[in-house]
């Protein structure tokens, strides 16, 4: 994008060979902040990890201490010690639950928004926006709202369904139901809702479908890529989740992150760094698959040819 | 036909108290703190009222670390404003070798699990910034990486939306690149900014996971200050008090920026 500009028209060839080259450097000059924070404050320490990933700790007189001498044995460790396989799997499994309770809880709302009428659209769309700038705070109202003498258990106990209070809180259901409550998900899915054409829904109807089964059949069907984004997204969050289980369950919840951390505390550094590195491999692909699944142009070239 | 009509009525109907009924449970934990709070009890449904709880004297927790979590919350939107603008310039309006490569970096700290990145940032920490442990600076440094993206991206957005002609208009008349981004460019991204500074002062404000590993007793925020009481005194009233300060704090300004520029801020979500 460069404009022509009457004052360097009478410019000297110089100054226009100086002003071609600010042009040509102004990009780098304008990424160059951004890249070097990214490189000093992320990419560094990351670099660092990797490395750490491939030392030994070693058993010393007083403590452990790390060596440099490489080996791959953290990365075997990784898959061989049972505690943090069991912690994958919970935590693989409990996201997969969230993931699946999120979108079939969270597609009538998003429904709603995108063919709704009808009044309450804006409630609904600005409490959507609550818990993504303050899901901390939702963790703790729902500390008081699952207690042995909160808000849930008086509601159980009023209708008859339960005789003694449930203990809820430090339980990993208390954090599930947290995370499972509607939020960027529905708006994802009604953002791929609302760019299917309801003519589909009507022409299915129109030939005799039920409305559920035509919703199913074209709506659904069609918007499936971005569900299935959703899906995604929401299962990538309950993988990486900390603040909830922590806050909701107690410091020790089962979740992989927990692990990671007590083997940081625990000062074994190799260890942390390589399920570390693990753990960003598996989100990577993740978010692959999820760009590769939204991808625009992706969806034009599978319905159009 | 009739039939089908009655159930399509039923069923719009049936959705829309579903989804206004999600919007209440979502709206809930507010409320729920403020039942605590207003009742300096945990019981519910609530025995008595009283606001003794919103006593800023008895809530030392928010007095201690309120100020600490407002000036990362300034100085993060402050770093990020800086950093983001012309970077989301430079790849939304300008051809450049690298541009999809400067793209793809912004969204790097998406693909690191926080924790992930804790460890690697703490070990790096201990390693060559032993000082940075426990300081305003070590808490700010990744409160920047974790808020980029969002910030970026309602610069981007904002720009995406915003006539390039303008500013070409300006160049041809004869303004420099700087008068004419100055003059004409910015002020026309200026909703997108202040929804992405908003956004981003809300974020940072309320960080937990980077003060909860770096910030040991010394450079907390008030969301971890609140969990630091809870794990020293149990469930008690005066907490709810402190979160739902903090939140009403923080919410002013989301719910400023959501109304502010409802549009923009929609598509900034998805």
């Amino acid at each position: 994008m460069t404009a022509a500009r009457p004052d360097l028209l009478v410019d000297s060839p110089h100054a226009r060979v100086a002003t071609r080259r600010l042009e040509r450097a102004l990009p780098y000059l304008l990424v160059a902040p951004v890249m070097i924070y990214i490189i000093i404050v992320l990419v560094i320490p990351v670099l660092i990890e990797i490395y750490y990933s491939f030392l030994t700790r070693e058993q010393g007189v007083y403590a452990y201490h790390i060596v440099r001498k490489f080996t791959l044995d953290n990365y075997v460790q990784v898959f061989a010690q049972r505690y943090i396989l069991e912690s994958l799997a919970f935590t693989i499994g409990i996201s997969l639950v969230i993931a699946a309770g999120t979108v079939v809880l969270g597609l009538p709302v998003a429904q709603f928004l995108a063919r709704g009428t009808g009044r309450g659209k804006i409630f609904v769309e600005m409490s959507l926006l609550l818990p993504l700038f303050g899901d901390i705070f939702t963790g703790y109202a729902l500390l008081y709202a699952f207690a042995p003498q909160g808000i849930v258990n008086w509601f159980l106990v009023g209708i008859g369904l339960i005789r003694e209070p449930l203990h809820l809180v430090n339980q990993p259901i208390s954090a599930v139901i947290a995370m499972m409550l509607p939020s960027l998900s529905v708006l994802l899915i009604r953002g791929a809702l609302a760019r299917i054409d309801p003519v589909y829904e009507e022409a299915a109807q129109m030939l005799g479908a039920n409305p559920l089964r035509a919703w199913f059949a074209t709506t659904f069907k069609l918007a499936r890529v971005g569900v299935a984004g959703a899906f995604l997204l929401t299962f990538i969050g309950g993988t990486g989740a900390f603040t909830i289980p922590v806050i909701l369950v107690n410091a020790d919840n089962g979740w992989i992150s927990t692990q990671l951390r007590g083997l940081f505390l625990d000062s074994n550094v190799p260890l942390a760094s390589s399920l570390s590195i693990v753990l960003t491999i598996l989100t990577a692909v993740l978010v692959y698959v999820y760009i590769r699944l939204t991808d625009t142009r992706a969806d034009v070239q599978r319905y159009v040819g | 036909m009739w039939g089908s009509r009655w159930t399509v009525l039923v069923g719009r109907r049936l959705i829309q108290v579903y989804a206004i009924t999600a919007a209440l449970i979502l709206a809930y934990p507010t409320v729920q703190l403020f039942i605590v709070a207003a009742s300096d009890d945990i019981v519910f449904p609530p025995r008595y009222f009283s606001f003794t709880a919103f006593n800023l004297d008895k809530l030392p927790t928010l007095l201690e670390t309120m100020p600490f979590s407002i000036a990362l919350g300034l100085a993060t939107t402050g770093v990020l404003l800086a950093l983001a603008i012309p970077t989301s310039y430079a790849t939304q309006r300008m051809q450049f070798r690298g541009r999809a490569l400067a793209s793809a970096a912004i969204f790097l700290p998406v693909i690191i699990p926080g924790v992930g990145y804790m460890v690697a940032l703490g070990t790096a920490y201990i390693l060559v910034f032993p000082d940075l442990i426990g300081s305003f600076a070590g808490v700010l440094l990744p409160t920047v990486i974790f808020n980029l993206v969002w910030m970026v991206r309602a610069v981007q957005s904002s720009l995406s939306v915003t006539d390039p002609a303008y500013e070409d208009a300006a160049l041809m008349l004869g303004a420099s690149r700087i008068r004419a981004f100055f003059t004409v460019t910015l002020p026309a991204i200026a909703p997108g900014i202040a929804v992405g500074a908003m956004i981003t002062f809300a974020n940072s404000t309320t960080a937990f996971t980077a003060p909860y590993f770096l910030g040991r007793t010394t450079a907390l925020t008030t969301t971890v200050g609140i969990f630091n009481e809870l794990s020293r005194n149990s469930l008690i009233p005066r907490l709810a008090a402190e979160a739902l300060i903090v939140e009403l704090i923080v919410m002013s300004f989301v719910v400023a920026a959501y109304l502010m520029a409802r549009k923009r801020f929609r598509g900034l979500i998805i």
